[in-house]
């Protein structure tokens, strides 16, 4: 067996078990951790099939900005605030391993037996050498053939930093001075105002000539350990 | 494309004239938002909205007809372009008309600039979507479409509900998001092209001779199918639609309803007939199938709701169901045109565009009422005939028609799917379209019977009634009502206007290189 091989099956063992391992992990940062070694293994992968233009970005990009992004949130929010994993009810776990094994089935037979193996395109490793590489290959294809993809990513940005903007932004017409005093979590409610269950279920009102008062102002703190505890707010079929 | 010669032609910008219009709105909106004093606002940028709209609307008159493909093939101007433009901006105005009275001021006063420049990119992205010449293009004009539509899900972000909704609308639309592109990653592999006709020309030529089905095929056919049917809502993809749809401030359960449904429908009908025609007797069997239980789930669910908004949400997963027979009935190289309807995707496009005059209309009259400080449960509509009769008049006329009787639109929505189902061999669709609607004015006659004959409240119990001026609202209702009357008798000329979507599958043959 040639060594490139070797080095293959043993770069992608790697990065499938690192994969699984963060999906078992308990502890999000080992999660975490475990997901920058897929990433560099998969980068690893790139740079084999002769893409180091792409592996350089798949350090970049998701080892270096999303990853350490993600541990920041970790590190921000309080660990017992962190959603609790691996709480689904057993039918519900084994169902997801089903069509998980299902799928896994599939794409197994799909890569089997296929035979149709595409149309050689233009971007071949001869004509890659020809125009000077990856970089210069790719640069070509956004800039001609794919040039309304590339600007409309720009605007698929925008809506992003609006959209976080727009969700986080203090209440710029409610009372002054009053800020959220605790970290937003999605699995525990705990010490979240807006997981309040105090105005769940009743009707939208405003109160005409009243300012509107900020959640969590007059209210007690919910403190709640488990999800469960909590009166139903919401989603909950009535 | 050639790596060797940049062979780029300057981008035909009179081709992409509409979606350049509301860009250039959404544009307009950004820097008024930032620029106008407070007080003016409100009216500035719903003018700019509704003129940017307009506009747009217009100017599909000249796109009429055309015939071509722009920026390399990303984008194309064609019939199918031309009608589903049609329906997203219709829908983008009437969506505009409900929401600007409500957001401004109920559900605590949230930012309105950035609710209409969230709408316009999201309109931006469908419209694109409608015209996109490659698979590239549609996963980036659904992902633009979606991720404006998440947070104007949480856009009542202190209530509960309209987060938790947004949540799970974002968290299983990344993750089908996320198996629509390992399909469209797989369809890439197998032909060799992302381009829609190249993906046509390597399938139909890797498949041609063979009888049986290659698994990796199928493969991608069904991960593109599951991803697109999470984005039309089609059961068993449907989780998230009744939490979103109630959470959501209604008049953006009235957007999310048609817009990037309409979307959806766009890259599936983009994807599968242009595509992947030359599969259609395997899919048209999955749709078929989709679209029974979609339909089934829907319409037996919605029995048995009393929150209205969440009886909408249900009733448009059924709708989304008689949508699909349309899909379902397509036959791939049979000649166009038949004689007592129309084929299957006219008519499927066609009901789209009832659907966004039912639907939203539907969803506007409980904003009416939320806004004279009434709730969506059916109780908060009995005896509305008695308070608010003109109200009342227009519901009715919202859920017979989204039950199909005529001379209303429904009606006439419902008969063009069921011929096209019928004359596709599937007379089992068409009963069950029958049956099901049949079964569905249970649910949409009760609404009516308790706003006709339900006591209405005790005046003194009951949150005083607010005198509130809403006119844009009231100008959609009125729209609405008489699009839902005069649309269906006129269905002629919208039935040809949707068949030359076929003009689509003509222009493969024209690119050099691909067959």
């Amino acid at each position: 067996m040639p060594w490139e091989v070797i080095i293959f099956y043993l770069i992608a063992g790697v990065a499938i078990l690192s994969a699984g391992g963060v999906v078992a992990a308990r502890n999000p940062v080992h999660s975490a951790v475990l997901l920058m070694v897929c990433f560099i293994q998969i980068a690893a992968v790139f740079v084999m099939l002769g893409a180091e233009f792409l592996a350089v970005i798949q350090i970049i990009v998701y080892t270096g900005a999303i990853l350490v992004l993600l541990l920041f949130v970790l590190m921000l929010v309080d660990p017992e605030d962190l959603p609790e994993f691996h709480t689904g009810r057993p039918v519900q776990r084994a169902i997801g391993a089903l069509l998980g094994l299902i799928l896994l089935l599939e794409v197994a037979a799909a890569v089997v037996t296929r035979t149709i193996t595409g149309r050689q395109g233009s971007a071949t490793l001869e004509n890659i050498e020809a125009v000077g590489g990856n970089t210069e290959a790719l640069g070509r294809q956004i800039y001609t053939e794919h040039l309304l993809a590339f600007e409309i990513v720009s605007m698929v940005l925008t809506i992003g930093i609006l959209g976080a903007i727009v969700l986080a932004m203090p209440e710029r017409l409610g009372v002054s001075g009053y800020r959220r005093r605790d970290t937003i979590s999605l699995g525990h409610p705990r010490g979240t105002d807006l997981a309040l269950p105090a105005t769940a279920g009743a009707p939208i009102r405003a109160t005409a000539g009243s300012k509107p008062e900020p959640a969590g102002i007059g209210r007690t703190l919910v403190m709640a350990g488990d999800p469960d505890e909590q009166p139903v707010v919401g989603g909950g079929r009535r | 494309m050639d790596l060797f010669n940049l062979n780029f032609e300057h981008p035909d910008w009179a081709l992409i004239l509409p979606q350049l219009i509301v860009f250039l709105t959404a544009i307009a909106l950004v820097l008024g938002d930032a620029f106008l004093p407070e007080r003016s606002k409100f009216n500035a940028l719903t003018g700019i909205s509704l003129v940017g709209y307009g506009a747009a609307l217009a100017s599909l008159y000249w796109q009429r007809g055309k015939d071509d493909m722009t920026f390399q093939g990303s984008f194309r101007a064609d019939g199918l372009t031309v009608f589903l433009s049609l329906i997203i901006l219709i829908a983008a105005i009437l969506s505009v008309l409900v929401s600007a009275n409500y957001i401004e001021y109920f559900e605590d006063r949230v930012p309105l600039g950035e609710y209409y420049i969230l709408l316009a990119f999201s309109v931006v992205g469908a419209l694109l979507v409608a015209g996109a010449g490659d698979m590239i293009m549609i996963f980036i004009g659904l992902e633009l479409s979606s991720l404006a539509t998440y947070v104007l899900t949480a856009y009542a972000r202190r209530r509960v509900e309209s987060v938790e909704g947004a949540l799970k609308y974002f968290l299983l639309g990344i993750f089908a998001s996320a198996i629509l592109l390992y399909g469209m990653a797989w369809a890439y592999g197998l032909s060799g092209s992302t381009d829609l006709d190249g993906i046509r020309a390597g399938i139909s030529e890797a498949v041609a001779g063979s009888d049986y089905m290659e698994a990796s095929v199928l493969l991608a056919l069904l991960l593109l199918v599951v991803g697109l049917g999470f984005k039309i809502a089609a059961v068993p993809f449907h989780m998230w639609t009744p939490d979103a749809y109630e959470g959501a401030p209604t008049p953006v359960s009235a957007y999310m309803s048609v817009i990037p449904k309409a979307a959806g429908f766009a890259a599936l009908i983009r994807i599968l007939v242009q595509a992947l025609g030359p599969l259609s007797d395997d899919w048209t069997w999955l749709i078929a199938g989709l679209a029974l239980i979609t339909m089934a789930l829907g319409n037996f669910v919605a029995l048995s709701q009393r929150n209205v908004k969440r009886m909408l949400a249900y009733s448009s997963i059924a709708h989304t169901g008689y949508m699909m027979v349309g899909l379902a009935a397509y036959q791939d190289g049979s000649v166009l045109g038949s004689q007592l309807g129309a084929d299957g995707v006219t008519a499927l496009m066609y009901y789209m565009l009832a659907y966004a005059f039912m639907n939203i209309g539907a969803f506007a009259v409980l904003a009416w009422l939320q806004e004279r400080g009434k709730g969506v449960m059916l109780d908060d509509l009995s005896g509305l005939a008695g308070t608010h009769p003109l109200a009342a008049v227009s519901m009715a006329v919202f859920m017979i028609s989204l039950m199909g009787i005529p001379p209303l639109i429904g009606f006439y929505a419902k008969y063009y799917v069921i011929v096209a189902a019928i004359e596709a061999d599937m007379l089992w669709l068409a009963i069950a379209i029958v049956l099901m609607s049949a079964l569905s004015a249970y649910f949409y006659l009760r609404v009516v019977f308790v706003m006709y004959f339900g006591q209405a409240p005790d005046a003194s119990t009951s949150a005083p009634a607010r005198t509130v001026a809403t006119p844009l609202l009231n100008a959609a209702l009125v729209i609405m009502v008489v699009g839902n009357l005069a649309l269906g008798l006129f269905s002629q000329g919208i039935i040809d206007l949707g068949e030359e979507w076929n003009t689509a599958l003509t222009l493969a043959s024209n690119i050099p290189g691909v067959n």
